[in-house]
């Protein structure tokens, strides 16, 4: 049984400090000291983790680590990550999970841009608002995220799922411009209203509109096909993400495939 | 003012006399001096076991200019995360040194400057773009810089040779152009080929026309290369052929030189334009044929653009290739794009295998051309930053070239069908430390006229690196002692110590004024920007780089002109 570390925030940070360094399992092996010394870069400097929390041990099933504050200017938390649990009571910046490969991230707050990039597994939950391009590739990357479980619970920005090509990803809330748009593979529920331009050049893929109908564009066409035993299966794993996603079952879908712009083989799941 | 003695080194300086005699080399107020050795200098820098050599200069290097800026924006991932003085500690994992492919302007000045060169000269300046190319390599710290600008697919270059106007008016266009632009030189990229590219042709060769202008390369070759000539700018037409990476395009290299009938043009990237179509794969060495045609023409010099296995990214004005290339691209993006139909810009990242049958060969004939050619001073050290790969490969280039077991030991890593077959693996000649300072000091500096650049006699710009002797001259050529730039010390064993302001060399020919009111006349018609903001003035120059010295490169007086 590891340690469980508790940061407890002294100040907000003068400027943006990438935390990707921090990560449960780097921290389970080490001493409440050398945790409080670890640097992480903050602007153009690096500053000790003692200077910006109070660190505390906590008796747990660790590697844990829970951070409480206002966390806008930690960036890459849980970046990385291969194992273990972050908590994050308070709302966090950008990055937050990114390139992560197993674990569990939950934020209980809002989340900055580019949340769950490239992920390739474990969970990340955010409870409030997410920004722009979350579940989707890092900059410049061809591949977006590629395996595991984002909910939000709040709103999601614009590009939501950009390149996105396994994985599930959820919206409780509403979600912005372009999302999905380039989609490769994986899945994307949503429970509230979508932007403009949804399924953008979406190659493959799955889009549930469990709340709202969008409006089909012109790129997406009706196919015949029977999805009844498909839909069971997949209406009864959406149902364990909350009461906007219950009672799909009894909802069979219409669907349409796009964008034909691209490959066209990308599906929209519209219940009825 | 202060000097400095740099003392008891082994000072390798093949342009002048006694080049490897263990001397002196003195500085004051920034320039070599000739000190009586008893004379006292207000430092003396014990150099002993120590190789001095002028401050290397890259004549070849995508520093500035649109499609440098386009290929980082196209690759955020060679950036991500290199920059952090701390990331290396944090997570070493995630340092990649692919970032210097596309280095930012300042690791540009400083990684040149770490490994002893102290000028770079960027090979592309679109006229369109000169104010941007002229910012973004004031914005490199340390270098001394300049650039050559590009014609020979514009509009209206094209348009008056269809037209049959003199040669005189086009060559005062050329004039001009040098002029407005601060240019050190003239550059044609695939000649005429740009613009054909427009036109929906997919490939030029020397003698073929341009569907609607009716031009061929040939004629744009003879009369900028003839224009340079009679306007007396130092530097050779920069000449990027026809038919660039295609196989058999040796065909199109050998008309080229023809096409010059004498008159002076260097070659440049001429790896890329050395290749038969012989052998199973119909890919070919041409590099016999290539080193015959240079040794016989002295009119003609060149820089090979070696290519180093690993990921770059192709940044080039030539679309007509770079569409065709688009193909391999690694990873799958890029980008092509037009200006002001000016000329063109491709931008394509590649990763060159060792297990690549076609690479391995690349890698091969660049070798070969460089241990072939008989006059070192016609040959200079480029990779063709970052096309055939980093500048930061430098020192590994000069142990392949320098060091033939280590050359073999590289050939034994290549696709075995090439490391079997080429000429390389029977060549046993290892250039020394003064072919190697030809080609990446004294030459390029006479090929660029600059006369108190690249050498270390009394007079010259005191541009030193100072690089401890060793047996392994990569690690040697990695890391100077010291690098000095105008008498400043500038980098101590890889450290930067200080961060001047480069000078940017430009030409200045005399030409005929009148030729400017046909030019006002197309701008006005054909043009997005009054001709009278076209052309950058001295002051302006100035502005964009930083407040750098202008240093004009004497121009000859002009035969015709």
């Amino acid at each position: 049984m590891s340690e469980a570390w508790l940061l407890r925030q002294r100040s907000v940070p003068a400027l943006g400090v990438d935390f990707s360094a921090v990560s449960p399992s780097r921290v389970a092996a080490l001493s409440a000291d050398e945790v409080a010394r670890l640097t992480v870069p903050m602007g153009r400097e690096a500053v000790a983790l003692g200077e910006l929390f109070e660190v505390v041990v906590r008796k747990g099933d660790g590697p844990a680590l829970r951070i409480e504050g206002d966390c806008s200017r930690l960036h890459g938390i849980g970046r990385g990550m291969d194992g273990g649990r972050i908590v994050v009571d308070g709302p966090v910046g950008d990055y937050l999970g990114a390139e992560m490969t197993a674990g569990e991230i939950r934020v209980d707050g809002d989340a900055g841009a580019l949340a769950a990039c490239a992920l390739a597994g474990g969970r990340i939950e955010i409870g409030g608002d997410v920004g722009d391009f979350a579940a989707s590739a890092l900059p410049g990357a061809m591949d977006g995220m590629r395996g595991g479980v984002l909910v939000v619970r709040g709103s999601a920005g614009k590009r939501f799922g950009d390149r996105m090509r396994r994985g599930t990803a959820v919206v409780h809330g509403a979600v912005g411009d372009f999302l999905a748009s380039r989609m490769v593979a994986g899945t994307i529920a949503l429970a509230g209203a979508v932007g403009e331009h949804p399924g953008f050049g979406m190659r493959r893929g799955t889009l549930v509109f469990a709340g709202d109908r969008p409006r089909v564009p012109d790129t997406f066409s009706p196919t015949g096909h029977d999805i009844r035993v498909f839909w069971a299966l997949l209406a009864r794993s959406l149902a364990a993400f909350g009461a906007p996603f219950g009672g799909l079952a009894g909802r069979l879908p219409e669907r349409v495939v796009g964008d034909l712009g691209a490959d066209g083989k990308g599906e929209w799941l519209l219940p009825a | 003012m202060s000097s400095l003695r740099l003392a008891g080194g082994r000072v390798i300086d093949p342009a002048n006399p006694d080049s490897g005699a263990l001397r002196d080399v003195c500085v004051r107020d920034g320039r070599i001096v000739a000190m009586a050795a008893d004379a006292p200098a207000d430092a003396t820098i014990d150099c002993g076991g120590c190789l001095v050599m002028a401050g290397g200069i890259d004549l070849h290097t995508h520093i500035g200019g649109g499609k440098v800026n386009l290929a980082r924006l196209l690759l955020p991932e060679l950036q991500r995360d290199c920059c952090h003085p701390d990331a290396a500690q944090a997570w070493p994992a995630r340092l990649d040194p692919a970032a210097h492919v596309t280095p930012g302007t300042l690791l540009t000045g400083y990684r040149y400057a770490q490994m002893g060169y102290t000028s770079a000269f960027e090979p592309a300046m679109v006229p369109a773009n000169a104010r941007h190319a002229h910012m973004e390599m004031g914005d490199v710290p340390i270098l001394d810089h300049g650039a050559y600008v590009m014609l020979g697919s514009d509009e209206l270059l094209l348009r008056w040779m269809a037209e049959g106007k003199p040669f005189e008016q086009i060559r005062d266009y050329v004039g001009w152009t040098l002029n407005a632009t601060r240019a050190l030189g003239l550059k044609v990229v695939n000649p005429g080929g740009i613009s054909a590219f427009k036109f929906n042709q997919r490939k030029l060769d020397v003698d073929e026309e341009h569907v609607h202008w009716r031009t061929t390369p040939r004629q744009i070759l003879h009369t900028l290369a003839r224009s340079l000539v009679e306007l007396g700018v130092p530097h050779p037409l920069h000449i990027h052929g026809s038919n660039l990476g295609v196989a058999g395009n040796i065909e199109s290299t050998l008309a080229t030189i023809d096409a010059l009938e004498g008159l002076p043009g260097h070659l440049t990237h001429i790896q890329f334009h050395a290749y038969g179509k012989e052998g199973p794969k119909k890919f070919s060495s041409a590099a016999l044929q290539l080193v015959e045609a240079v040794n016989a023409n002295p009119n003609i010099s060149i820089d090979v653009g070696q290519i180093m296995f690993g990921q770059t990214v192709t940044a080039s004005g030539d679309t007509m290739r770079q569409l065709a290339n688009a193909d391999h691209a690694s990873p799958r993006k890029w980008i092509g794009a037009d200006i002001e139909c000016d000329a063109g810009c491709g931008v394509v990242p590649f990763r060159y295998k060792e297990q690549s049958y076609v690479n391995a060969l690349q890698w091969a004939i660049g070798l070969e051309i460089f241990l072939l050619v008989q006059d070192p001073w016609r040959v200079v050290l480029t990779t063709d930053h970052p096309n055939g790969g980093p500048f930061t490969s430098y020192p590994h280039l000069i142990r392949l070239l320098m060091d033939r077991e280590f050359r073999n030991e590289q050939l034994a890593r290549i696709h075995p069908e090439v490391a079997e077959h080429c000429a390389l693996k029977d060549i046993t000649r290892e250039l020394s430390l003064d072919e190697i300072a030809i080609m990446t000091r004294a030459g390029p500096a006479r090929l660029l006229g600059l006369a108190d650049r690249g050498h270390l006699a009394a007079g010259a710009a005191a541009d030193i690196a100072v690089y401890r002797q060793a047996a392994d001259v990569e690690s040697m050529f990695t890391t100077p002692e010291h690098v000095f730039k105008d008498g400043v010390e500038v980098a101590r064993r890889g450290r930067i110590t200080a961060s001047p302001v480069g000078a940017t060399h430009v030409v200045e020919p005399d030409y005929d004024r009148t030729v400017e009111k046909h030019l006002k006349a197309h701008h006005d018609t054909h043009g997005s920007v009054r001709f009278e903001h076209l052309a950058i003035s001295r002051d302006e120059l100035g502005e964009c780089s930083r407040c750098g010295q202008v240093h004009v490169v004497p121009c000859t007086a002009g035969e015709g002109a």
